[in-house]
């Protein structure tokens, strides 16, 4: 019997070569264990049929003398990822049933390298939410403890890998719905800089922050996985040209951190999260990190920016949800009609007030106060970002001021559920990278649930992120 | 503009082309207000006095030549195979004029 919760991607990949056991074999057990864990944690909305047929594709692949470092390693998907045949709902009632007619670029790329789809992932609907409970199709819960959310956008790829029902996940993040999960769950997310990843056939959000970003057990597991997703597409316009990337070789000699703690108060840090934090740093300085207070002044106002540019975004994007091509459509008298019914009934409450957020930010007498003073604000905000990183390698923060939120919490005031992703917005507005790994845990009703560190690069720095990330990892958790 | 009502919400659902019971009206009314209180904040913030207006990123065409991208029909029965109701190779809409 394989110990799922031993492995790594690293330590599957040398297994699989030496032939210790079968892509089948893993497989099998990777099934076998969602089988038993998936009704209490509802990770998973469906585990694909073609599983297996992967598995044996990779087996194929590892006696040919094929293999790569993914051959063979069980992946879970998020279900806004279009895998080609296979259902993608966006965790909505609206897109019931819609099967993708074309494969997403990341998965493309998965699909080449022979990596296992084992299924996919529960969500916040149209990956609107920080807790997996707006789901159309039940709230996911935090294998941690399960009276607590697991996160979210993408709070069914983190419990998954967390659970050790997937090696690896793919989420999205627009404001943290990767990086948020994986604090919760006590494991690794990684938001590359904007464009490093395909979009092609990511059901989009909000397009200028949607970033698809990796799940795993450890920073280099992410790292595997980020090499294996970043590249250009010439099918996403916004996708980073190649040569954008030999302008900025990777780095050896980062060593300079910053520390905007002036946005800790303000962001309602719990006083055991910030100890670990600053347990953490104080490690860190010990292995020849340089740790500096620096100031961000407008930061403050990154969420309050998001929340007005991402609505107005998700309005335009949501706008093709009308009942004509795919999905939900619910009859009416006129074409009008039938797009206001399908609409109002497909659509649950959340992507519902966020559609009419995005109009009215963006409607006559409220679009200059609202939208385009976001607008400029982003490009300050950038500018801000920009002038730090002339002084330090990275910024580093909490990833969320508290560890993961009771279910039902949060649901009735909305601010307070958008409040958790404070420190994890500034990245998207900016599009710079950024990584969370675990910092420890915090206890709370005698439970110790994770809490995750956060580190910031500039553009195009993404790899002295696994980097740094791969020191504090052994700082903190040796043993991996 | 923390004050959003009934009106406000039956203004922006038709922009947005959703039907929304009258009964649901005052929760999204109230969590809306909410919403844009918070976001209103970012008038406090003044962009504008640190050298201008600026815009988030560059803006730049991403051209290719032009050309035919697959063979005719190749991907027509996937597609209409979703669609709700289909005639023939045509996605069916009720009459627009």
């Amino acid at each position: 019997m394989l110990n799922l919760s031993e492995l790594t991607i690293g330590k599957t990949h040398t297994h699989l070569m030496s032939g210790d056991f079968s892509a089948r074999e893993l497989t099998e057990a990777y099934c076998a264990e969602i089988e038993k864990k998936n009704p209490a944690l509802n990770a998973y909305l469906e585990v694909f049929l073609g599983a297996r047929a992967d598995a044996d594709r990779a087996d194929k692949a590892l006696k040919e003398g094929n293999a790569g470092a993914l051959t063979g390693i069980p992946l879970a998907v998020k279900d806004n990822i279009l895998v080609k045949g296979e259902r993608a709902t966006c965790g909505s009632r609206i897109l019931e049933g819609y099967r993708a007619t074309y494969d997403a670029g990341v998965i493309e790329r998965l699909k080449k390298e022979n990596a296992v789809f084992l299924g996919r992932t529960n969500m916040d609907e149209f990956a609107m939410g920080s807790s997996t409970e707006h789901s159309a199709f039940g709230a996911a819960k935090n294998p941690h403890d399960e009276s607590r959310v697991p996160g979210g956008s993408s709070g069914g790829s983190a419990a998954a890998v967390a659970a050790d029902i997937a090696l690896g996940a793919l989420g999205s993040d627009t404001g943290g719905s990767v990086r948020q999960p994986a604090a919760f769950c006590g494991i690794v997310g990684m938001k590359p800089t904007y464009g490093a990843v395909s979009r092609r056939g990511l059901v989009a959000l909000a397009s200028s922050l949607d970033q698809i970003s990796p799940f795993a057990k450890t920073v280099g597991d992410a790292e595997i996985l980020f090499r294996h997703l970043r590249a250009h597409d010439p099918m996403d316009s916004t996708s980073a040209p190649e040569s954008l990337w030999e302008k900025h070789p990777p780095r050896t000699d980062a060593k300079r951190i910053g520390v905007p703690r002036h946005l800790f108060a303000e962001g309602g840090v719990d006083a055991d999260m910030q100890a670990l934090f600053d347990a953490a740093l104080e490690r860190l300085r010990g292995e020849g990190y340089i740790i500096e207070e620096i100031a961000l002044p407008n930061l403050r106002y990154a969420l309050a920016a998001y929340y007005i540019v991402m609505p107005a975004e998700a309005s335009a994007n949501l706008a093709r949800f009308d009942g004509v091509r795919y999905g939900l459509k619910k009859a009416g008298g006129s074409v009008l009609e039938e797009y206001e019914e399908t609409r109002g009934a497909g659509f649950g409450d959340e992507p519902r007030m966020r559609i009419l957020l995005g109009a009215f930010v963006l409607s006559a007498g409220y679009h200059d106060a609202y939208y385009r003073k976001a607008t400029a604000l982003r490009g300050v905000l950038r500018r801000e970002m920009d002038e730090a990183f002339g002084k330090v390698d990275f910024i580093a923060m909490p990833t969320t001021p508290t560890p993961a939120f009771k279910r039902g919490e949060k649901m009735s005031d909305p601010v307070s559920m958008y409040l958790s992703d404070i420190f994890t917005v500034p990245a998207n507005i900016t599009g710079i990278p950024a990584l969370s790994l675990p910092m420890g845990s915090v206890l709370r009703d005698g439970v110790a649930l994770p809490a995750g560190f956060q580190f910031m690069a500039p553009h195009f720095g993404d790899s002295s992120l696994f980097a740094v990330g791969k020191d504090l990892e052994k700082l903190i958790a040796p043993h991996r | 503009m923390a004050d959003i009502d009934k009106k406000d919400i039956a203004h922006l659902a038709a922009l947005a082309r959703i039907r929304i019971a009258d009964a649901d009206i005052p929760k999204i009314a109230d969590k809306l207000a909410r919403i844009v209180q918070y976001v209103s904040e970012i008038k406090d913030a003044t962009p504008e006095l640190r050298g201008g207006v600026v815009e988030a990123g560059e803006l730049r065409n991403v051209m290719r030549e032009d050309g035919a991208p697959h063979e005719t029909g190749m991907h027509t029965e996937d597609i209409l195979a979703n669609a709700p109701e289909r005639d023939g190779d045509y996605f069916k809409v009720r009459k627009i004029l």
